[in-house]
């Protein structure tokens, strides 16, 4: 018998009409926020898993067993460091071959033999990588190694990693301030429907403190409406956001073409996405509660 | 009733103004037992719905004290002041119902405020509704009912909770003689049972047929209550 109205029509207000589709709205861009925030979070422990690769390069030297004990020297050295995953020399040959592709364009001189193959003085390369998180003092291992082959420089394509690393941060703190951002204007919304709610039906309010409804009573029929509301209009976001960021991360991989989010995300990752309609509904309804609460308190 | 029978409303030097206005009631002083019952007559916009409005909490006394069921109502919570609400049964002149509930709902919203278990607000409203002759609406809402329907809709949503104190403006203003017959034995029926009742009436012809005490009211002054002549009048004043 009981009737699912409550006892406050809130349907027909602001409170009950657009609660519904700006929660919806709001977690909609929130969980597209906070996914961007997962994925820039994702390529960031990717980043910062990947060896760094440090390239030491000695200069020609035209006497063989010289050069074959400069590499060794250099070799050794580096192996003994801290943090050192592997140190080996750039095959000769390949990177002849290699530097051809770049540099001749004429497939027939490649044919002859390029410059390589034109005995081309070219510096021989050894690849240092650091295990991930090694802490490395580059300035003195040039030092060192410009010590044992004098004119040895030493190349450091870390720099690119760590300007990827840069906007990953950046991207994750932009997106996920957003995201906070956007939880923030949710709390804005309820506290304006709320206060319109209560404005709107202050006849019934007042009748129903007439027949003894405290303020406790009142304030549970604006939780209510709200935990309702927002907490559909969460799972109508989420539903859409997901829809997207599934289409973003995945789907492009499944077809076999380049994906547009380089990285997958991590179980904790959903696990946090999925929160966040939850987080957005319990959030309106204790606004709506507390909202109702002063509201009612000053409504004399 | 007896001498011993508990005060359940006392005015000592009230007055109640709205605003900046000058007081509508002027120095009141009354006192109501439980299981009294008193009519409130007087002229329109002598007071009388001002002072329904003081006795049912609906409006704070802009000087002297109000006692409610032994409670001085400057001196409680807020909380308490809607216990104390639960209490008391209003009949409005104007209804007051709630248009978006269905006539049962309206009937039962000072039970589910009250707290009471779905399955005993079902019974009490059916009952009360069926007495009343509405036991086939209790579904319709208030714009599909009459006036007459909606007074007695009205009225059950006062009495449904079994108020201690019950006011009822003009309560049978709207419903045919009949129908105002069975609200007044429900009236008195309730006042047997230990409920205080005022009711605010123009009608002489209900101070006529039913003797009790009349509280007159002028220019928001009190007089009263005045027994009826050779009637058993209950409840002091």
């Amino acid at each position: 018998m009981r009737n699912p109205d409550l006892d406050l029509p809130l349907e027909t207000t602001a409170f009950g009409r657009f609660l519904l589709w700006l929660t919806a709205g709001l977690v909609f861009l929130c969980v597209l926020a906070f996914a961007v925030a997962a994925i820039a979070d994702a390529q960031l422990t990717a980043l910062r898993q990947e060896p760094r690769i440090v390239t030491v390069a000695l200069p020609p030297n035209p006497e063989p067993a010289a050069a074959r004990r400069e590499v060794d020297d250099v070799l050794a050295h580096v192996r003994a460091l801290p943090g050192v995953a592997y140190a080996s020399l750039i095959d000769e040959a390949a990177f002849g071959e290699l530097v051809d592709e770049l540099l001749v364009d004429d497939a027939a001189d490649r044919a002859t033999g390029g410059l390589f193959g034109a005995r081309m003085p070219l510096p021989r390369l050894i690849d240092i990588a650091f295990n991930p998180g090694a802490a490395i003092d580059l300035p003195a291992l040039d030092e060192d190694i410009s010590t044992l082959v004098p004119g040895a420089t030493l190349g450091d394509s870390g720099q690119i990693e760590r300007s990827r690393e840069r906007l990953a941060v950046l991207f994750r703190g932009v997106a996920g301030s957003f995201g906070l951002l956007l939880l923030a204007v949710i709390v804005v919304v309820v506290v304006w429907l709320t206060r319109a709610g209560l404005e709107a039906h202050r006849q019934t309010i007042d009748l129903l403190r007439q027949m003894g409804a405290g303020d406790r009573y009142l304030a549970r029929q604006f939780e209510q409406h709200a935990l309702a509301k927002a907490l559909r209009g969460a799972l109508l976001g989420f539903a859409l956001a997901i829809s997207v960021v599934i289409v973003v991360v995945y789907v492009p991989t499944l077809l076999g073409e380049a994906p547009l989010a380089a990285h997958e995300l991590a179980p904790v990752h959903w696990v946090l996405l999925a929160m966040v309609p939850v987080v957005a509904a319990l959030l309106a309804t204790l606004v709506a509660r507390l909202t109702a609460h002063h509201g009612l308190a000053r409504l004399r | 009733m007896t001498g011993a029978a508990a005060t359940i409303l006392q005015l000592d030097g009230v007055d109640l103004r709205y605003g900046d206005t000058p007081p509508v009631l002027h120095g009141l002083d009354l006192t109501l037992q439980a299981g009294s019952f008193h009519f409130l007559s007087g002229p329109s916009g002598a007071g009388k719905t001002s002072l329904l409005r003081l006795i049912s909490l609906s409006h704070p006394p802009s000087r002297g004290t109000v006692r409610v069921f032994g409670r001085e109502i400057d001196k409680i919570n807020r909380e308490e002041l809607a216990t104390l609400r639960q209490r008391i049964g209003v009949v409005f002149q104007d209804f007051r119902l709630l248009d978006h509930l269905s006539a049962f709902d309206n009937v039962a919203l000072p039970l589910r405020i009250g707290g009471a278990d779905e399955e005993q607000t079902a019974r009490f409203v059916a009952d009360m509704l069926g007495w009343l002759g509405l036991g086939d609406r209790l579904e319709a809402r208030p714009a599909e009912l009459s006036m007459g329907q909606r007074q007695l809709v009205c009225i059950a949503r006062a009495v449904v909770a079994k108020p201690r104190l019950l006011l009822a403006d003009e309560p049978t203003s709207n419903i045919d003689a009949k129908n105002a017959e069975r609200l007044m034995n429900l009236f008195i029926q309730m006042h047997r049972l230990g409920t205080a009742v005022v009711i605010a009436t123009h009608s002489a012809e209900l101070l006529r047929r039913y003797p009790y005490a009349v509280l007159h009211i002028a220019q928001g002054r009190l007089t009263g209550p005045r027994p009826p002549a050779g009637a058993a009048s209950s409840g002091t004043g």
